[in-house]
């Protein structure tokens, strides 16, 4: 079926064409997408290629969008594949490169820590995450996502995503121990017991 | 009055499923986080240049939809061939081996096929049509 087809058949009905349809959910996702892949990738300057490549493929798909999920969600699928898409490839690369260039220098943080020292911080601290525990983390607590939702979006149940969330703060509150205030009605006892 | 109450004990069941409580201690680390990581609101002219990077993709596409397995291909046998064939190429001018060089080269090459073989067999339609890139011409207003 061509696509003049569908947009004559789309005019017809009263309905929004697909290059509509398309141009609606860039306008609406394009900042959540691009602000979703750099968290996902670490700051990696690639990470709006990588959100312009998701927006190239949801295209592909959106005729067949039957809206068994939300938009957002199907979108935000196809995101995330891509972003692991990329992070399989450059890891790929990696293999095929003779030279000692790291991928992506960490930044440096010695220095004291002005705004985008602790941004760097922070990212740094996302890229320690495991893969799945960052994606959960990102997709539910920076995107704001529901648990349900990322599950579906991740191909995974619940109660999965739980766990990596459980596991994610865990681990960022024991890496980011020393930027935390201390809470005035907690003990230090149980303060130290909450980072381990 | 049953089908409610099942209806609203389901309703209580996927709530409770999607909370995410966190402590006091946590939900600072995650506003912390979350504020730490913003790198505030995008500019117009920033959306205007990922709208026309999306466009300018979708041109691509359709200017070698069809080809892009055979072009492929064609491109990582050429290397091959010459790497074989052509010995001044198996050594840089320095005399140093040039192999590392040209087998990232067979390596993108490669990983390009991969990625054009994907295209062709994804869950789409595989290959794009002109008329869809004038299709989203239109919607971007390109002339």
């Amino acid at each position: 079926m061509t696509h003049t087809v569908i947009e004559t058949r789309d005019v017809a009905c009263g309905e929004p064409t697909r290059a509509e349809r398309f141009r609606a959910l860039v306008d609406e996702h394009q900042d959540a997408a691009v602000r979703t892949a750099q968290r996902l990738l670490g700051g990696d300057p690639i990470a709006e290629d990588v959100a312009q490549e998701a927006f190239l493929r949801a295209y592909r798909g959106l005729a067949k969008f039957r809206g068994e999920a939300s938009l957002r969600t199907w979108f935000f699928r196809i995101l995330v594949r891509e972003v692991q898409r990329h992070r399989r490839w450059q890891a790929a690369r990696r293999i095929w490169r003779t030279d000692s260039l790291s991928e992506q220098e960490l930044p440096d943080v010695s220095s004291p820590m002005g705004d985008s020292a602790l941004r760097d911080r922070l990212v740094c601290a996302l890229e320690r995450l495991p893969r799945r525990q960052r994606e959960a983390f990102v997709l539910v607590h920076l995107e704001q996502f529901t648990v349900k939702e990322t599950a579906s979006l991740l191909g995974v149940s619940v109660g999965t995503i739980k766990v990596h969330l459980h596991r994610a703060l865990k681990a960022l509150r024991s890496d980011l121990a020393d930027l935390r205030e201390p809470d005035p009605s907690v003990s230090p006892a149980a303060e130290k017991e909450a980072t381990q | 009055m049953t089908e409610h109450r099942s209806a609203q004990a389901e309703a209580e069941k996927e709530t409770q499923e999607d909370e995410t409580r966190l402590s006091a201690s946590d939900e600072r680390l995650v506003a912390a986080m979350r504020a730490g990581l913003d790198s505030g609101e995008r500019t117009a002219a920033q959306r205007a240049a990922f709208r026309a990077g999306v466009e300018e993709r979708l041109e691509r596409r359709s200017r070698f939809g069809g080809q892009p397995l055979v072009l492929a291909a064609s491109a990582l046998a050429a290397a091959l061939i010459l790497w074989f064939t052509v010995p001044d190429l198996q050594h840089a001018g320095d005399g140093s081996d040039s192999a590392p060089v040209v087998a990232e080269s067979a390596g993108l090459l490669a990983y390009a096929y991969y990625e054009t073989d994907y295209l062709a067999n994804s869950e789409a339609e595989g290959d794009f049509l002109s008329d869809e890139y004038q299709a989203i011409s239109a919607a971007f207003d390109v002339p």
